[in-house]
């Protein structure tokens, strides 16, 4: 919060003289700064933005005249939905496919299976996402107009932006479930279930899925966070109204309150989502469990 | 004479606001050329005391001797004497660096006595008997039983007076444990060396060691001739190690290897042989190899 | 003389090859484009702007006319200069950073740097890097400036975690042992063992900031107007994408190209850097297995199955073996192995590491790898036919080796315990369960009740042992395998378990225990087989292999066994001082 609010004062330029324009005389200047509170001390601003803060008023937008805790509460459930989109996308495909290759290459079969499952799921992941996205515009909205290009209208427009956003997610999730999966199932314990002649339902339900769960929920929060952070990019790409679309028009028209409160913003749920991921984990393994007890 | 000597060692380790009392008061004494064997479980502190010994753990009291010389970690001008206590670890996978040859991991330990001193990396080689082709090898080309051979020749390249062999068997097959023993009390013998031996095999201790040292609980609960104390032993906790020790030859009677007339030394063994038990013949005895 | 080792192998290996002629090709091109393309590159041409690929501009024109190919050219050399000083920023900043923290030696102090480290590392890069980036100002600089700060961190987290775990190796420790200058020891057996990830992270981190200056160029904080890399060439290309498609390719396609082969390039590099790692060229250490020629096998008995066919056997197994296919054509680890345990008797096999009696013990339990074939003339378990049919449950129970990893850690002991029961004896819940009470009481482990309620990871290492043994009870197999179930125990807590599996003799279970250990075998078994290389080379009853072996392998293993009993001193250095 401390930092949100020192890049403020860090940006070089008087907000002030950005507000008012170019054609206009110290006085009136001297008057806009006294209004946005820049003459007093410099504590005395960083507690007023504090205060601010925790009563849900983070200022005013210096371009459109709005409070910016109008246009947050607009934007958020936008950019939520979408990383939310996404996550659902990256978890859905990723943890299942992981799963499935790692149990048809147990103990080293197939292995051109396991090395074509490498070799994609490297590739997708260096794709960058707003490549990706500007890959799918290109191919699913111009040149094969099933999508639409931009904009947010429905469910429908949600698939490319969320395709591109989960893609790499999905790669990277893959991968550690796999590696996961197949440390699991040479596992003793596995081996014990197998013995005891469980059926392979109850074998990789009630054996295999909660080990492997663990450390594939572990890198679930990062993967949560890093789509937060991807769809900053991806929704420029689209014209997504979410906190990343206004975040950029925000700086190029300099109108720094926006600026600020997105990043805050940003910094906030991804504090969150990291918590919650924490406490699900040590809900689902009872060796954590026990520790924080 | 007394070559190592350990004197009320503590070490505690602190973890948080828990203390945790890994050695308490341990009092250590080893001859030239004997050997001392420290036995206990998982959780006794006995490879705290040998860590304490060579200076990777700082003691928290106490004191170590060498040749009678108390030696301090920080100071430079005691690194020599440092260097007449050398240690060989449990895990052969790890104890080597993986990037570096047999014969540049022993070039280098050589490298450290003053030249006339120096040993040649081929008669290390020899004194542990390794086949002279393996010195070009890196370490994840060499059985356990190889690797723990080259540890040894890097131990001794720098002419030690004490070995501290932390668990050294531990990870190998009985045959090659075996051999790397056989190496060990061949070499003792020759080269004078005093010898820490720690394990939890008591089997294993009695026939390696003069003079036994049972811990637990980081403390010392007996000591004495290794002899003695499997045959009498005094404490509880010492009486229930001997008797839990499996003894295959007890209810048959049978008479044991070394008593009778070894078949497999003499036997050709050819391929069968187990990696490791191929053993040359010990020189006669004598002190260092001079060098060259 | 050893360095060269380590270039001719990076040589050997293809795909580093490639991966350097990749990165030297883009080198290239950032070198000699803006001396050849710069002019193509600028030239406005009015009459051709938003053209489409053609023969003269393969990519099309931007809205000025200018070569949208050229321009890629050319914005090679700017995109890969950011990105790699990007990547030095974040490398001096990481390693400085990951090395202080890792020598604070104060513990407290140390996590509270390693927390700090871990929030900072939650945040994903591109939201720090905008956040510096808008603090700098826009422009190039700016941008590297803000990618190098904001990947620092990444960096900091793999030196801190490597210096860490290298400096805890035991070839660390016997460096410091023999008085090794601590910079000799960093330089020659810490930084080597780390190297290889730092390679490919260093490698991973230019392709990494390449992505991010091009994300912050797209977004308009990075390379401002007149100069131009990919991510700006990209945005441009996106504007015109319905008039000129081929202009969003070139500058993709280098993004992620350049990208690949960077890190293809550190992964090679690293492979190279580790001798482990290497294709084996030198002849292998270990000989084929199979090639044994063991001879013939020594019997001190007549095979069980003549003369005692009419006695109740719990297990019988003719000629198995397992074969698994390897590049090197067939390896069979597991060669024509002939068996039998009878009601209550103990079977001891011994051998030494890769001589196949943990196979065979996982053959008979059904649980071989999935790329092993198992083939035998005959394997019943209480006279049941086990091959080529879907086995009945119940038949046999297994005990391995390691305590730690033979109970599933996130299943209650009473879920474990009561499965089978439930999915086989179709028992309720309660009545399974009182039956593992019963079980787990058999098997002496203390306070059941309270164990059956708790995770593995509450019990001990010999209470775990004895639960694996108990799953076996509550379904009355009649055949136990175990496979080293006292190797990673004290030697207290082996005694226990080996008089437990006394006591389940005596209740007439068969039982087949699999050990390196001749000390176990001999105090519990009540005859062994010894295997060498995948065959039985020897067996009998127990006194008789070990009084009087026949085989000299047996001899040379039996030799090996340090026995308690016997005074001679077998491998004390011999000095004046013992008699």
């Amino acid at each position: 919060m401390v930092a949100s609010f020192a890049m403020l004062r860090l940006i070089p330029g008087d907000p002030a003289r950005r507000i008012a324009g170019s054609n206009v005389g110290p006085a009136e200047l001297e008057q806009i700064r006294q209004g946005l509170g820049l003459n007093d001390p410099i504590l005395t601003q960083l507690k007023d933005y504090v205060v601010g803060v925790f009563t849900g008023d983070l200022g005013t937008s210096y371009s459109s005249q709005q409070p910016v805790s109008t246009i947050i509460a607009d934007r958020l459930p936008k950019t939520l939905e979408l990383a939310g989109a996404g996550f659902v996308l990256a978890v859905g495909i990723g943890i299942p496919l992981g799963l499935l290759v790692g149990a048809l290459t147990r103990d080293g079969l197939r292995p051109r299976l396991s090395a074509a499952f490498t070799g994609t799921t490297s590739f997708v992941q260096s794709i960058p996402d707003y490549l990706l996205a500007a890959l799918l515009v290109l191919l699913f909205a111009v040149l094969i107009p099933v999508f639409p290009v931009a904009g947010a209208s429905g469910v429908i427009s949600l698939v490319l932006p969320a395709t591109a956003v989960a893609a790499g997610a999905a790669a990277i999730l893959a991968r550690v479930t796999r590696v996961e999966t197949l440390a699991v199932l040479s596992a003793d314990y596995v081996r014990a279930a197998r013995v005891k002649q469980l059926s392979t339902r109850r074998i990789y339900g009630v054996h295999v899925l909660p080990n492997v769960m663990t450390s594939a929920l572990t890198i679930s929060g990062l993967i949560l966070t890093a789509l937060v952070g991807g769809t900053v990019v991806v929704e420029n790409v689209f014209a997504w109204p979410g906190l990343g679309t206004e975040l950029v028009r925000a700086i190029s028209q300099r109108d720094y309150p926006v600026v600020q409160a997105i990043v805050l913003m940003l910094g906030v749920t991804i504090v969150i989502v990291n918590l919650l991921v924490d406490v699900l984990i040590s809900a689902l393994d009872p060796r954590s469990l026990l520790r924080a007890s | 004479m007394t070559a190592l000597e350990v004197r009320d060692l503590s070490v505690v380790y602190r973890t948080g606001r828990a203390e945790m009392h890994a050695v308490s008061g341990v009092n250590l004494s080893i001859g030239a050329g004997r050997t001392v064997g420290l036995v206990g479980e998982s959780g006794s502190g006995k490879s705290t005391v040998a860590k304490a010994i060579v200076g990777l753990v700082r003691p928290t009291e106490g004191t170590v001797l060498v040749d009678g010389h108390q030696i301090d970690r920080s100071r430079e001008r005691l690194r020599l004497l440092r260097r007449r206590v050398q240690m060989i670890f449990q895990d052969p996978n790890s104890s080597l660096n993986p990037r570096l040859t047999v014969r540049s991991t022993l070039a280098e330990a050589a490298a450290l006595l003053p030249r006339q001193q120096r040993f040649e990396v081929d008669e290390l080689i020899d004194l542990v008997s390794l086949p002279p082709h393996l010195s070009e090898r890196f370490p994840h080309e060499l059985s356990g039983g190889q690797k723990q051979r080259v540890a040894i020749a890097r131990a001794l390249a720098v002419r030690p007076a004490v070995l501290v062999a932390d668990e050294i068997t531990a990870s190998l097959d009985v045959s090659a444990q075996a051999s790397v023993l056989r190496l060990l009390a061949d070499l003792q013998h020759r080269l004078q060396l005093s010898c820490l031996f720690i394990t939890h095999d008591l089997a294993v201790v009695k026939h390696v060691a003069h003079d036994i040292v049972v811990m637990r609980f980081g403390e010392v609960v007996e000591r004495g001739q290794a002899l003695d104390i499997v045959a009498e032993p005094s404490h509880e906790y010492t009486k229930a190690l001997i008797a839990a020790v499996p003894r295959p030859f007890k209810a048959t009677g049978h008479e044991p290897a070394s008593r009778r007339p070894s078949m497999s030394e003499g036997h050709p063994l050819g391929r069968l042989a187990p990696r490791d038990a191929v053993v040359s013949p010990t020189a006669p005895g004598g002190s260092w190899p001079s060098p060259k | 003389m050893l360095s060269s080792l380590y270039v001719r192998a990076f040589f050997k290996d293809r795909a580093g090859v490639l991966a350097l002629l990749g990165v030297l090709v883009v080198v290239l091109l950032a070198i000699l484009g803006p001396i050849f393309a710069q002019d193509a590159a600028t030239r406005i041409d009015a009459s051709a702007a938003g053209g489409g690929s053609s023969a003269a501009h393969w990519l099309g024109t931007d809205d000025l006319g200018r070569d949208v190919l050229a321009r890629t050219i050319v914005a090679t050399r700017l995109s890969l200069l950011l990105a790699i000083s990007a990547t030095l920023i974040a490398g001096v900043v990481g390693v400085a950073w990951g090395l202080t923290l890792a020598s604070v030696q104060h513990p407290r102090m140390r996590a509270v740097g390693s927390n700090i480290l871990n929030v900072v590392l939650a945040f994903p890069p591109i939201i720090v890097a905008i956040f510096i980036a808008v603090i700098l100002g826009v422009g190039g600089r700016s941008a590297a400036i803000a990618v190098g700060v904001a990947v620092a961190p990444r960096f900091a987290r793999v030196v801190y975690t490597l210096a860490s775990s290298v400096s805890a190796r035991e070839y660390v420790h016997a460096a410091r042992v023999l008085g090794l200058s601590r910079r000799r020891v960093l330089l020659r057996h810490i930084l080597p063992n780390v190297a290889d990830t730092l390679w490919i992270a260093t490698f991973l981190e230019i392709s990494g900031a390449l992505l991010f200056i091009s994300a912050l160029s797209f977004l308009g904080l990075g390379v401002q107007p007149l100069a131009f890399d990919w991510g700006s060439l990209l945005t441009s290309g996106l504007d015109n994408m319905y008039t000129t498609p081929a202009a969003v390719l070139g500058p993709a396609v280098m993004i992620v190209v350049t990208g690949l082969v960077f890190g293809f390039l550190g992964e090679a590099v690293a492979r190279a850097g580790n001798p482990q790692r290497w294709a084996v060229t030198r002849p292998k250490r270990l000989s084929p297995r199979s090639a044994g020629g063991a001879g013939s096998e020594v019997l001190h008995e007549h095979r069980l199955a003549e003369t005692s066919a009419n006695e109740e056997m719990v297990l019988r197994v003719e000629n198995l073996s397992v074969t698994i296919p390897t590049e090197d054509g067939e390896f069979c680890p597991v060669n024509q192995v002939s068996f039998e345990v009878r009601k209550g008797e103990v079977l001891g096999i011994v051998g030494e590491s890769g001589s196949g009696k943990s196979l065979t013990a996982m053959s008979i339990a059904g649980i071989a790898p999935a790329q092993a074939q198992v083939v035998a003339d005959r394997l019943e378990i209480a006279g049941e036919d086990q091959l080529d049919k879907p086995r009945r449950a119940g038949q046999v129970a297994m005990v391995f080796q390691d305590p730690m990893n033979s109970l599933n850690p996130a299943l209650r002991i009473t879920t474990q315990m009561t499965e089978s029961l439930r999915a086989h004896r179709g028992l309720t819940a309660a009545a399974a369960s009182l039956k593992a009470l019963n079980a787990l009481r058999d098997v002496h482990l203390t306070n059941p009740e309270t164990r059956m309620r708790q995770y593995p990871h509450e019990l001990s290492g010999g209470m775990r042992q004895r639960v694996s043994v108990a799953m076996g009870l509550v379904m009355s197999t009649p055949l136990l395998l175990a496979d080293e179930p006292t190797t990673a125990l004290d030697v207290t807590t082996q005694a226990q378990v080996i008089s437990l599996l006394r006591d389940l003799r005596a209740e007439g279970m068969g039982i087949v225990i699999v050990s390196h250990d001749m000390g176990v075998i001999g105090e519990i078994c009540d005859r062994v087989l010894v295997m060498y290389g995948g065959r039985i080379v020897e067996r009998g009853l127990v006194e008789k292999v070990l009084t009087s072996p026949q085989h000299p392998y047996t001899q040379t293993l039996i030799d090996a066994v340090p026995d308690i009993d016997d005074d001679s001193g077998r491998w004390l250095g011999k000095t004046e001082a013992t008699s």
